[in-house]
């Protein structure tokens, strides 16, 4: 599987999980690029969508990602490196 | 056979059952009756002996299962349809002795010893397994698990007080598309008999509308019943909408707004919507201008009383969503050879079937789905029946079926399956927004557009079926 597949997948899923601060963010680009990445905190998401990002995950790779599993995880490049890992 | 014998006495000359080549009036049933019962004896049936019936052609099974009941032996349809597998399971379950078939067709009604073939199966016991009930039964088959079907009893007499749910509702020649080896139109057709109507069978292509209306029209057809595969397809062939004093009666499974209002603009305006099940009969039925975005199944029917029960069986207020449960004359009062579920189903004086549902402050009974399908994700309660309703109001969707991703982190994730119409262009992101807006927190997290619905031979959607084609679609492309 591609980095940029998975990459786009992350901006989707975010999209899904009602995060409107992906869609204009100023790493958006950079990071589907494979040249910057985008801390969670910036993008400042709640518990409910923490829930959806894993629920969308789950439902569209199988992977199995927790809320817990996923509040240790930094980054949107730290998240790709994750499912990377899985897949 | 006292009813139909009394309408014997009453009425001689009106049809009891009717097909393309044949009328038998009710006057001439009981002797054509008594005549098989000798046939079935001079075979080798007697009382008490469980006999399989493996006969596809409709006139000659119902004649073979009155005769069978008048020889008080127990009987089972085995659907010529299925699976040598299936088929030797059921009969081990019910000790079946003796399958009859046709050996040549159906070639007159006046049939011969020579028309059937009775095979012995080895090992059966000729003796009666239910020693306590002396009337002759007659098993039908029901959804069950993977140890196989739930296998319901019932007698003539249980069949005879749901035929009087029907009391005011004044049908006089009954026709039912689907095949005699479903048990439940082989039921509408035997309490047909039992309520003095005429029972006409359908042999031509169930596909074509035109021919059905064709055969409707000249057999003065007031009733006819049909399944949700039917209504599906023969509603999309407009131009022979039926007069309005003959009804279509659909039900046993969800039918959407959309579905109704596409049968009373092609098919006929005097639409019957019910809901009942193998083990209670028919529990409530609408009237044709009941019909709306509620999705109604009408109010219950004579003889049945409705509850809506919380988890402790208490009943509460209308409007809420609970568990529907049901008591009244003519329900059966468990399944052969379990006990297990009998007691789970069947519960001081009521029937529980596993469905939920609410009742309208005006009494009439909405149905929210399965009991069982209903899905907990992370402790919010979703119905399939609420997704697949906001779904099949959408102009694009022809039909839509909620499932559960099962997860370990979250319960049930729900995710829906769509059919479209022919030629919509519209996308899964694009149905995935419409949802979000129309049910928040309860919105599919997955939607899969599909050519077909699978379905079974009634019409029901297999969800299983479905879910396995979720699981093959799981991948970053």
């Amino acid at each position: 599987m591609k980095q940029n597949n998975i990459r786009q997948f992350i901006l989707d899923a975010l999209e899904q999980a009602s995060v409107p601060s992906i869609r204009d963010h100023e790493g958006r680009a950079a990071f589907l690029d494979g040249k910057g990445d985008v801390n969670f905190d910036a993008l400042e998401l709640d518990s409910l969508a923490r829930m959806e990002l894993c629920i969308y995950i789950e439902v569209n790779t199988g992977i199995e990602l927790t809320p817990d599993q996923l509040d240790k995880i930094k980054s949107l490049e730290g998240l790709a490196r994750a499912l990377a890992a899985y897949t | 056979m006292g009813k139909i014998n009394g309408f014997a006495q009453l009425y001689p000359a009106r049809e009891a059952l009717v097909d393309e080549r044949y009328s038998i009036s009710f006057g001439e049933l009981p002797p054509l009756i008594h005549k098989y019962e000798q046939y079935l004896c001079e075979l080798g049936i007697s009382p008490n002996c469980t006999v399989g019936l493996s006969i596809s052609e409709q006139l000659p099974h119902v004649l073979v299962c009155l005769a069978l009941l008048k020889l008080r032996a127990h009987q089972v349809t085995l659907d010529t349809r299925e699976s040598p597998q299936y088929i030797t399971t059921i009969c081990d379950r019910l000790d079946v002795s003796r399958i009859i078939r046709l050996a040549d067709g159906f070639n007159s009604v006046a049939a011969g010893l020579r028309d059937f073939d009775v095979t012995i199966r080895e090992g059966a016991t000729v003796e009666p397994f239910l020693q306590h009930d002396r009337d002759p039964l007659i098993f039908a088959m029901t959804s069950g698990t993977t140890q196989g079907p739930r296998i319901v009893p019932y007698t003539e007499h249980i069949l005879a007080r749901q035929a009087m749910r029907y009391d005011g509702f004044n049908f006089d020649r009954v026709l039912a598309l689907p095949s005699i080896q479903h048990d439940t139109p082989k039921r509408l057709r035997l309490m047909s008999l039992f309520r003095g109507e005429t029972s006409l069978f359908y042999r031509g292509n169930t596909s074509t509308w035109r021919d059905i209306a064709q055969f409707v029209a000249e057999k003065n057809v007031d009733f006819l019943r049909i399944t949700i595969l039917n209504a599906i397809t023969l509603s999309k062939q407009p131009g022979h909408r039926l007069a309005p004093t003959t009804s279509i009666d659909i039900g046993s499974t969800h039918i959407s707004i959309g579905l109704r209002k596409l049968i009373q603009k092609n098919l006929s305006e005097t639409l019957y919507v019910h809901y009942g099940s193998t083990e209670s009969g028919r529990i409530a039925m609408t009237t044709p201008d009941e019909h709306d975005e509620r999705e109604c199944v009408g109010q219950p029917l004579k003889g049945v009383t409705v509850e809506i029960v919380d988890g402790h069986g208490v009943p509460i207020p209308a409007g809420q969503i609970g568990e529907i449960r049901v008591r009244g004359e003519g329900m059966v009062s468990g399944y052969h050879d379990d006990l297990e579920e009998s007691a789970r189903r069947f519960r001081d004086g009521w029937y529980y079937p596993g469905d939920l549902g609410s009742i309208t402050v005006d009494g009439k009974l909405i149905v929210s789905g399965r009991k069982d399908d209903m899905m907990i994700l992370n402790g919010f309660n979703i119905y399939p029946a609420e997704i697949e309703r906001a779904f099949e109001r959408h102009p694009e969707v022809v039909a839509a079926a909620a499932f559960p991703i099962r997860s370990r982190s979250h319960g049930e994730i729900p995710a829906v399956a769509v059919e479209l119409k022919q030629g919509s262009k519209i996308t899964e992101q694009a149905l995935m927004r419409y949802s979000r807006e129309r049910l928040g927190i309860r919105c599919p997290r997955k939607v899969i557009i599909v050519d077909r619905m699978p379905r079974n031979a009634l019409g029901k959607v297999s969800t299983k079926k479905i879910a396995a084609m979720a699981k093959g679609n799981l991948a970053i492309p």
